[in-house]
């Protein structure tokens, strides 16, 4: 039964919220609540669920996996300078700017997206894990696919991660045979569809190295992308090819 | 017993499964059961030092809460590659979110845990794997707020004494969700309850809770004054 009530209605909400088996239409109700009607939320239910969960892990818990861990440290060290934490922060009111100031908001707007263009154009010293990480981090229009094996590669998997705002992205693959770069290499091809469906982007070639961890590789496009629907990996002569005979399709994520 | 919780000595990411000694804050329930009594009170917080943006204070924040936000996110997610990547997105958050933490609202660990937690449900709805819930069009985040001034604080004690005012079938549903991590169609299936029964009175049992510690907090408060 549904509480008329708006208050027991908002408390039942947060409950689901703490609990995590909202409805999308409870999900729309709890936002119309806290908009419209200024119903403040109340993080006690959520912590006191934290805390329940928290209670019920075993003494002996499983450690984090060692290359997750080597990951998270080196994510670590590339936000660990005193820079970077300037940088996330100064982007938050230059936002704010826009939307009080209409009249600086065209100003601001310049300024970021200059700054957009030079975080993405310039060349990024950091592992490709960290860089990726970061981008999810930063990214506010990330978008995310799996990658499915094709033909011969079915054992491929992994997944693409990529921001028309930074024009970045990373492909991180797993169970893609070694290549060796002087027989072929593997190439990425983008669908964008604002440009000829015939026609994807170039993505870069790339090869698998032979330790066997899942390869973090970032996306070289050659042109700008909008919102791409899919991401398609070729085999290819050393190099690459300008348009691919799709002779060997290893791998694609689509929307 | 004052070992902490680790990894087999010798292990080589020993390390990411410690949880130092004096993790756990006296003012929450997180360590109810049996953690409590391992990590004593303490006001070494980590996260102050990551918002202040200290020196290798992300790497301590990992190294003591590494394996925590792994097992919570792993009781979630099955899929490893999944889970690595939340834990990855878990921990940005917590980054991004250092500075609100308030050490009288929650204890550090209970703080990281509603974040993990958080992201972890964002995670399923996002991928359509909350069973039983329809998914949504897109993701929707949960608030940024993680402070309210009206939240609660309570003693270990009180929790259980709060666990205790829940009618015994509410208890045991609690028992399956949070101690068990049942989805609610599997709760539903053992217990023979409908979903929609299973949904209300967890819902329901966490308010119990709530205004239970609620009101402990002021009648502990009106009696020290």
């Amino acid at each position: 039964m549904i509480p008329s009530d708006p208050d027991i209605l908002f408390d039942e909400l947060l409950a689901g919220r703490a609990i995590g088996d909202m409805s999308p239409a409870e999900l729309r109700e709890l936002a119309v609540l806290e908009a419209e009607l200024g119903f403040t939320p109340d993080t006690a239910l959520e912590l006191l669920a934290a805390s329940l969960e928290l209670n019920s892990l075993p003494e002996n818990l499983a450690p984090l996996p060692t290359a997750l861990a080597g990951r998270l440290y080196q994510w670590a060290d590339s936000i660990e300078t005193p820079s970077s934490r300037k940088i996330i922060q100064a982007q938050v009111p230059a936002w704010k700017i826009i939307a009080r100031n209409p009249i600086n908001g065209w100003a601001a707007a310049a300024a970021i997206l200059i700054l957009s263009l030079l975080l993405a154009r310039k060349d990024d010293p950091q592992p490709p894990e960290s860089a990726a990480i970061r981008l999810r981090t930063e990214a506010v229009d990330l978008i995310e696919r799996k990658f499915e094996g094709l033909g011969n590669f079915k054992q491929a998997n992994g997944k693409v991660i990529w921001s028309d705002q930074f024009q970045k992205g990373y492909m991180t693959l797993s169970g893609l045979p070694v290549n060796d770069p002087r027989q072929a290499q593997y190439q990425l091809w983008i669908v964008d569809p604002t440009r000829d469906a015939d026609a994807p982007v170039d993505g870069g070639v790339f090869d698998i190295p032979a330790d066997g961890t899942p390869a973090v590789i970032p996306i070289a496009a050659k042109l700008a992308l909008s919102k791409p629907q899919a991401f398609v990996i070729t085999l290819e002569q050393p190099g690459g090819v300008v348009k691919s005979k799709q002779e060997q399709v290893v791998a694609l994520a689509k929307n | 017993m004052s070992a902490p919780i680790c990894l087999p000595h010798g292990s080589p990411s020993r390390s990411f499964g410690q949880i130092p000694r004096a993790v756990y804050h006296p003012a929450d329930f997180s360590h109810s059961r049996n953690l409590n009594t391992l990590y004593p009170t303490t006001s070494d917080e980590i996260l102050p030092q990551v918002a202040a943006g200290e020196n290798d204070a992300m790497k301590r924040c990992i190294d003591r809460y590494g394996a925590i936000v792994w097992n919570v996110v792993r009781r979630h997610v099955k899929e490893t590659a999944d889970a690595e990547d939340l834990v990855q997105e878990v921990f940005t958050e917590i980054w991004k979110k250092a500075a609100s933490f308030n050490p009288n609202v929650a204890s550090e660990v209970t703080f990281i845990g509603m974040i993990t937690r958080r992201r972890s449900i964002d995670f399923l709805r996002r991928q359509g794997r909350l069973p039983g819930f329809e998914s949504l069009d897109c993701a929707e985040s949960l608030p940024d707020s993680p402070e309210d001034p009206s939240t609660i604080s309570c003693h270990a004690d009180a929790v259980k004494s709060s666990l205790a005012v829940l009618p015994e079938a509410t208890r045991q549903l609690f028992d399956l969700f949070f101690e068990n991590g049942f989805t609610h169609p599997e709760i539903a299936e053992k217990t023979g309850l409908p979903l929609g029964t299973v949904k209300t009175r967890l819902r329901r049992g966490l308010l119990t809770l709530r205004d239970h510690l609620r009101r402990a907090g002021i009648t502990n408060t009106q009696t020290a004054s």
